[in-house]
């Protein structure tokens, strides 16, 4: 009743003095500046070192005859081609099983998100050898795996499951699945629940809600999630060393294969600049039909 | 004329597992004509919305629309509209695609159709030639429009509204309330409508709910709930009011004496208004609205019905507003219109008080 009264005091603000640079880009970059002499010296500086050694001859000349010997090789050309169709393969399995996974953690309650979320988690925190060991424990002639068909009489040999594409795909599906679900997850769980609700009450059933809304606002952390899987996909090493034969040698193990086995560093360099070229070329691709500004705004 | 109510409530209650957002409310709403539900954040307004909408399942009750009792269908089975706080806009749809969403999902029209309507409730909203754009390109306002107009576009019979104007800024607020209310009775459209906002509530609507704690407190036309506050709260929520601890001394069925502060006389002739008669001794409130009080020197009589002390003078442009102290403990406030010709009191200054009794109720304390 007493308004008068009662009227609420304006509170006093406290001036608050603090340093500030006037352009906060100069900020910016002087935060940066450690990781970008990290990457100088441990990235850009080798590379600098290793890059050459592809295209100069012994002659000291420019050449391209490494990267014609690489063409022209059909075990190399066979090489690229099983790199990009496992990288294919291992984005889409990921893809296929994370969505699903990111999407139900999303929209679960927030107990049960916690739960989903630490197991994507805690595979990062366990070393990849001991996840690949584990594979190769379990996919062995007589793993756990086999034995238990045996045992149930639904084989009477075991079945060869190490050691071929199966197997490099499972392991790496494995690795990278969090790759994949964490940037769909992230985008899901910012899309407006009100949009869903809207969705509905203008008549779309759940299903259709997901279809024309959630799905639709997705595909900006799937885009991620592929991009993010499949270029690291290509460039794989230990799983497909230790789960894969000969017959699904990826591009990594062809380049370690003449690095360190022939010690022939120039076509190790130039395997490993096309290696470089196809990932950059995929990215460029990527930028061009999904553009890479848009894979961290988790809204349009 | 005796149609049936567009929306019926009956005896609805909502849980939220211990706390209980809505507490058997019941209610009914009338064709064409528009309701807010009016109250404090956590009163349950929004709750009844989303339980009408479907986005919400009752504990317990019913709820009919149109003579189709609803509390088991889902939402996109309901056919209402709803327009949200945030608009909603499906940010990768245009506004074209947005506002035809509802058409598209009832799988009723064909596209030319659907082309003629967007056509039709953009120009309604005064947004023609905004279909091609997106939801980001627009400011806030003209959002809000589209909203509505994709909540109106595929006629439903009821229109819900969830404190769609919260999110902008006074001038504009006030600009779309009218517009709303133009169109909502171009269109005779029945609808819902949560606010906090008591000057939207009165100016919009055809009957308010005043809602407190998960129950109705009085539902009413607009100036039924400003001049005859059913309770306290009421009386308190909307607008401004003195509620004046008083004591009642004597009761008759025309009027009561009373004692305010301590002991003032005051007689108050209610005319039997009050379906409540106090009887002696009872501790009750005295409401009274502050632009009712008119201060005067020297009035005599029946006139006269209680003096005090100016202690605080407020000038407000439109008005000015005394604190008069009726004794150590209770004061009231006065509002008074400037004219320029009125007479001013200072600070200090003893003054006389009068009210019409017609406009003030003495109530049971809640």
């Amino acid at each position: 009743m007493n308004m008068l009264l009662n009227a609420p005091r304006p509170r006093e603000k406290k001036e608050r003095f603090y340093f500030r640079v006037k352009n906060p880009w100069v900020g910016a970059i002087l935060m940066i500046v450690p990781s970008l002499l990290f990457l100088l010296v441990y990235y850009f500086y080798p590379l600098t070192k290793l890059i050459p050694q592809s295209f100069i001859g012994p002659d000291g000349g420019g050449t391209l005859a490494l990267f014609y010997k690489f063409f022209s090789s059909k075990l190399c050309l066979q090489t690229l081609v099983r790199t990009i169709q496992i990288s294919a393969l291992v984005t889409g399995i990921t893809l296929l099983l994370g969505y699903p996974y990111a999407y139900l953690t999303a929209t679960a309650k927030p107990k049960v998100a916690a739960i989903f979320l630490s197991m994507v988690v805690l595979s990062f925190w366990i070393s990849l050898l001991v996840r690949t060991y584990s594979w190769m424990v379990l996919l062995q002639r007589f793993g756990i795996i086999n034995q238990i068909l045996l045992w149930l009489n639904i084989t009477e040999k075991p079945l060869k499951l190490m050691y071929n594409q199966f197997s490099v795909a499972i392991g790496m599906v494995h690795v990278l699945i969090p790759f994949m679900i964490m940037p769909i997850y992230s985008v899901i769980k910012g899309i407006d629940k009100n949009l869903i609700s809207a969705a509905m009450t203008l008549g779309a059933s759940p299903s259709r809600a997901f279809l024309k809304v959630t799905f639709p606002l997705s595909l900006n952390g799937v885009a991620a999630g592929v991009l993010l899987v499949f270029v690291q996909s290509l460039g794989f090493y230990v799983t497909p060393m230790l789960l894969g034969g000969p017959q699904t040698m990826m591009i990594s193990s062809l380049i370690d294969r003449h690095m360190l086995a022939y010690l022939d560093w120039p076509f190790g360099a130039a395997i490993s600049m096309v290696l470089l070229v196809f990932t950059v070329i995929f990215m460029l691709g990527f930028d061009r039909f999904f553009g890479l500004d848009k894979l961290n705004q988790a809204q349009l | 004329m005796a149609s049936t109510p567009m929306l019926v409530l009956k005896n609805v209650t909502k849980r939220f597992d211990e706390v209980l957002a809505v507490d058997n409310v019941s209610f009914d709403l009338a064709e064409g004509k528009l309701l807010t539900l009016l109250g404090p954040s956590g009163s349950g307004k929004t709750t009844i919305l989303n339980m009408v909408a479907g986005l919400e399942i009752p504990t317990s009750g019913e709820i009919w629309v149109k003579k189709r009792e609803l509390s088991s269908v889902p939402p996109h089975k309901r056919g209402l509209g709803m327009v949200f706080q945030n608009y909603a806009l499906f940010p990768h749809m245009t506004i074209q695609e947005n506002i035809a969403f509802p058409l598209k999902m009832s799988r009723q029209y064909t596209k030319s159709e659907i082309e003629v309507m967007v056509r039709e409730i953009l120009g309604l909203v005064q947004l023609e030639g905004y279909g091609k754009r997106y939801p980001s390109q627009l400011s806030g306002g003209q959002r809000q429009r589209i909203a509505l107009a994709r909540a109106l576009v595929f006629k439903p019979p009821l229109v819900l509204m969830d404190e769609p104007l919260g999110a902008l800024d006074k001038k504009l607020r006030m600009a779309m309330q009218l517009e709303i209310k133009n169109i909502q009775q171009e269109l005779g459209q029945t609808m819902i409508y949560v606010t906090h906002d008591q000057e939207e509530a009165l100016t919009l609507a055809d009957k308010i709910a005043i809602m407190n704690k998960g129950r109705i407190e009085q539902l009413d036309s607009p100036s039924t709930i400003y001049e005859y506050p059913a309770n306290s709260f009421v009386a308190d929520f909307i607008g401004e009011s003195n509620i004046l601890p008083v004591r009642v001394v004597q009761g008759s069925d025309a009027g009561v004496l009373l004692h305010v502060g301590s002991n003032k006389d005051l007689s108050f002739t209610h005319d039997g208004r009050e379906e409540y008669v106090p009887s002696a001794g009872e501790e009750m409130n005295f409401i009274l609205r502050p632009e009712k009080v008119r201060v005067g020197k020297d009035l005599t009589g029946p006139v006269k019905k209680l003096s005090g002390t100016v202690k605080d003078v407020l000038y407000l442009g439109e008005y000015i507003k005394y604190l008069i102290a009726l004794d150590d403990h209770v004061s009231l406030v006065a509002k008074k219109q400037t004219t320029g010709t009125e007479d001013l009191y200072d600070k200090g200054e003893v003054v006389d008080l009068s009210w019409p009794d017609a406009n003030c109720r003495l109530l049971r304390k809640s």
